[in-house]
């Protein structure tokens, strides 16, 4: 019928969401678990019980709360940048070769800023081109995103284990970084170092030009509307171009961060899954910077969780990936369907 | 005997969310059966929304319908059919792949049974034809059944429209706004047609808000304000200037202003050389070899049916569409308008304002708040160094919110506003900057009621009488003929008329050049 559906307010559609996702999660601890009650204090409480747990999981919602970021710059121009996956690969590998073949005497905070703005170039190239395919020849930027992409891990694999694999190491991966050159922990012994500093600064910095500078302004109505942008003589193909590169940026800072921090190196396929988290996130936070940060922290917060209950339960990571692809359903539903209002 | 009531709506309410505006208060209505029935009333004063109900297209939250006598709880526009309820709405919905027989009886196609056992029937075609003819014959409308629809004039898109109300047997027909679109020639036709339509026992229901053609058309007259019934009166027993304040709530109604006396005219602020510009749809001819100029202190005024260059000549003049010839003058300096942005750079500059046709889209982002809106075309001065202003915007905002008479906040989105407030919005955006050595407005009262359209016409004669060009496009011959000192119509993309506008051009003279039956 026609009014059978309604749009929520949008605070109430993300705690609906957010509340279903927990609820789905019990749910499948009790239907997967011999054991509920443990289960379910390994999901819910274990991620905060030490330091080590603690660290880990906030350490795993930095890269998310930075490539969310940058998802949301992109949607912002009303662009969707799917080429997460490959950012992040070229982001890591172009910090992670730097590194490696930094000279030795080189001051750490050199090496951090010098690794971060190879992975932002590298991320922000690829990202660039999808958005000026589609300025120049208007090739869905969805479409080109994905497909550079995908080029781009194959790419990375190839170089990761061919003319840069560690011949010392039975795995897939680089050498390793040198350990005088990574970020520095805090909150040991849990792998968390400082790039969560930077991943809040980024927050506050983004939040702030986009309510209160011109261009966070004419990039928002851009956004909300191009033809009405072009009336007002706003350049919409350079701001569509210019948010498309930040978003591949901040995804190849994600990536740069990762591996200059926890990784140590650059392992096959070590970000596999990292770029569609950040939709999620990006997503849950409803267009606004702030709302970043608590949309990382509720994913990274579902993956610790499940982990635990992978680990402490044996629940099989395939259970695990159900519940999470169920909660990014969740979160993009965009109606609820709500009760019908009685007729008078 | 009491004349039957084919409908008695009472005590309907209506409140859109999540903006919870009273579309509709209490609302009542009478239509006597076999009348004609104008509903006039300013924007948004809950017209539409009380057709959409009795349609069945909106669902009250309060009150009661009775069709015929009997009470009905209308539950979607199926059911209005079933009780015989029709609506033709402002913007025609129909198939242009189709033609003008298969749009009509789209549904109903007659079929023939078909020799191929387990196949229910095939399209009678000849038949089908056939219907149409007769159909058409009956109401005196004159229809060729195989045109395509997509190619059919608005008038005879309107008269498909109708028809095939009419070929489901309803009898209760209502019409949105039906001359919005309509010449005087096509108006006075359609008139003659709903005369005979009533002739044979239907009753229709016209919304509009222009109070001469309910004088010439309508019965009986219900008048809405802010969602209420006013009253309904018999037409022979009103004047037009009764009803004019009934709409508006006040007792002193002045006619829509007269144009003042031609200002001295000034030097030539923008002339147009020689304008080729490519049709938006295939097969259409934009415009061709257009001359003209506007001076300072004058009003041109550029007329077409759509379909006939106007949108184009729009979208070349707003720099949104790049020209294939032609050059422009502007304050003096020739540029050739291929190069648009060069040409873009007047429009940014603040030098040309332009009002675009197209609220929806072009001028307004309606998910964007009134404030953002209103600051983001001379979004410059709201920045400091980069830094937004926040209290200035949201002051100025208020200030021209003001001065327009539009009820909103700057915080509000923009998307809750009715048709008529976005326009004002946009209109106030315009002449709250330093104005422009030209102007170019576009349909700057479609759809406006009587007292904003007159608020809109006296702050163009009082930017014209400041020394700014104004160049106004649009399809309202009236309001073309009250404002422009020039007027310019277009017939398929050229210019079949460029006059003074002297005592000699009337309604009529006007449109006889619209549809090309006439030339310089």
């Amino acid at each position: 019928m026609m009014h059978s559906e309604r749009e929520l307010p949008a605070g109430a559609r993300i705690a609906l969401a957010v509340a279903l996702s927990i609820a789905l999660a019990a749910a499948v601890l009790a239907l997967f678990t011999k054991d509920f009650s443990p289960a379910l204090g390994q999901f819910f409480f274990e991620p905060f019980a030490n330091r080590y747990f603690f660290g880990n999981y906030i350490a795993d919602s930095v890269p998310l709360m930075i490539a969310g970021l940058g998802v949301l710059i992109a949607f912002r121009s009303r662009n969707f940048n799917l080429g997460g996956e490959g950012q992040i690969y070229a982001g890591a590998i172009a910090a992670g070769m730097l590194a490696l073949s930094l000279p030795e005497r080189i001051s750490p905070a050199e090496a951090w800023l010098f690794a971060a703005l190879a992975g932002m170039v590298a991320g922000g190239l690829i990202g660039a081109l999808s958005g000026i395919l589609k300025a120049l020849w208007h090739v869905s930027e969805m479409i080109s995103s994905f497909l550079i992409s995908a080029i781009v891990l194959n790419v990375g694999d190839y170089l990761i284990t061919g003319p840069f694999q560690d011949p010392a190491s039975n795995f897939q991966t680089t050498r390793q970084i040198s350990s005088q050159l990574l970020l520095p922990r805090i909150l040991a012994p849990s792998k968390l170092d400082i790039s969560v500093f930077i991943g809040l600064a980024l927050i506050a910095v983004l939040a702030i030009m986009s309510k209160h500078t011109r261009p966070g302004f004419e990039l928002r109505v851009c956004g909300e509307n191009e033809e009405f942008a072009r009336y007002c003589g706003i350049p919409v193909a350079l701001y569509q171009s210019a948010a498309m590169a930040i978003s591949g940026a901040l995804y190849g800072l994600a990536g740069a961060l990762i591996v200059m921090g926890p990784q140590a190196r650059v392992m096959r396929g070590f970000s596999s899954g990292l770029g569609w988290s950040a939709i999620s996130v990006a997503l849950l936070a409803q267009s606004s910077e702030a709302g970043v940060l608590p949309s990382a922290l509720f994913i990274a917060y579902l993956k610790a969780g499940s982990d635990h209950v992978m680990i402490g339960s044996g629940v099989p990571s395939e259970i695990i990936s159900i519940l999470q692809a169920a909660a990014m359903f969740f979160i993009t539903a965009r109606h609820f369907p709500v009760r019908k209002r009685r007729r008078p | 005997m009491q004349p039957m009531i084919a409908v008695r709506m009472r005590g309907i309410s209506k409140r859109y969310f999540p903006s919870g505006i009273r579309a509709n208060d209490e609302a009542m209505l009478e239509v006597e059966r076999g009348s004609i029935h104008a509903i006039v009333g300013e924007n948004g004063a809950g017209k539409t929304t009380l057709m959409k109900i009795l349609a069945g297209l909106e669902l009250p939250d309060a009150g009661t319908i009775e069709i015929e006598g009997k009470p009905v709880h209308i539950q979607s526009p199926a059911h209005a059919r079933e009780l015989g309820i029709g609506m033709v709405h402002q913007h025609f919905l129909m198939f242009d792949d189709l033609t003008t027989a298969e749009n009509i009886f789209f549904g109903l196609e007659p079929l023939r049974v078909s020799k191929i056992p387990g196949v229910l029937g095939i399209l009678d075609r000849q038949s089908l034809v056939e219907q149409t003819r007769r159909i058409a014959a009956d109401y005196g409308f004159v229809l060729d059944p195989m045109a395509q629809a997509g190619d059919l004039s608005i008038s005879a898109r309107q008269q498909v429209e109708i028809l095939r109300q009419l070929a489901r047997n309803l009898h209760i027909l209502i019409l949105d706004e039906p001359t919005s679109v309509l010449t005087e020639q096509e108006t006075t036709a359609l008139f003659e047609k709903l005369a005979e339509i009533r002739r044979m026992g239907h009753t229709i229901i016209i919304v509009t808000h222009k109070i001469d053609e309910v004088m010439r058309i309508a019965d009986r007259v219900t008048v809405m304000r802010q969602g209420k019934t006013i009253g309904t009166y018999d037409i022979a027993a009103t004047t037009a200037n009764e009803l004019a304040c009934l709409i508006m709530g006040t007792n002193v109604c002045e006619e829509i202003s007269p144009r003042t006396e031609p200002a001295a005219q000034g030097p030539v602020v923008f002339q147009i050389e020689g304008l080729r510009a490519r049709g938006h749809h295939h097969g259409e001819t934009g415009v061709t070899d257009l001359h003209f100029a506007v001076h300072a202190g004058e009003v041109l005024g550029v007329c077409a049916l759509s379909g006939n260059g106007l949108a184009e000549l729009e979208d070349a003049l707003g720099g949104f569409l790049v020209p294939s010839k032609g050059f422009c003058i502007f304050d003096g300096s020739r540029l050739d308008i291929r190069r648009i942005h060069e040409y873009r750079q007047l429009l940014k500059k603040g030098a040309i304002g332009y009002l675009p046709s197209d609220r929806m889209r072009r001028s307004m982002a309606l998910s964007l708040t009134v404030r953002d809106n209103f600051m983001a075309v001379s979004r410059t001065r709201y920045f400091h160094r980069g830094w937004f202003r926040s209290t200035l915007a949201t002051r100025q905002t208020q200030d021209a919110l003001h001065s327009f008479d539009i009820s909103a906040q700057p915080e509000q989105k923009t998307v809750e506003l009715s048709g008529g407030n976005i326009q004002k919005l946009a209109i106030a955006r315009l002449f709250s900057i330093q104005l422009p050595k030209l102007l170019i407005l576009c349909e700057p009262t479609w759809g406006l009621d009587i007292k904003s359209t007159e608020n809109v016409h006296r702050r163009i004669l009082d930017a014209k009488a400041a020394g700014s060009a104004i160049l106004i496009l649009s399809s309202d011959v009236d309001e073309i003929l009250a404002l422009a000192d020039s007027i310019m119509v277009l017939y398929r993309g050229r210019a079949v008329l460029l006059a003074s506008n002297s005592g000699e051009l009337n309604r009529e003279r006007i449109g006889e050049y619209l549809l090309g039956a006439r030339s310089e």
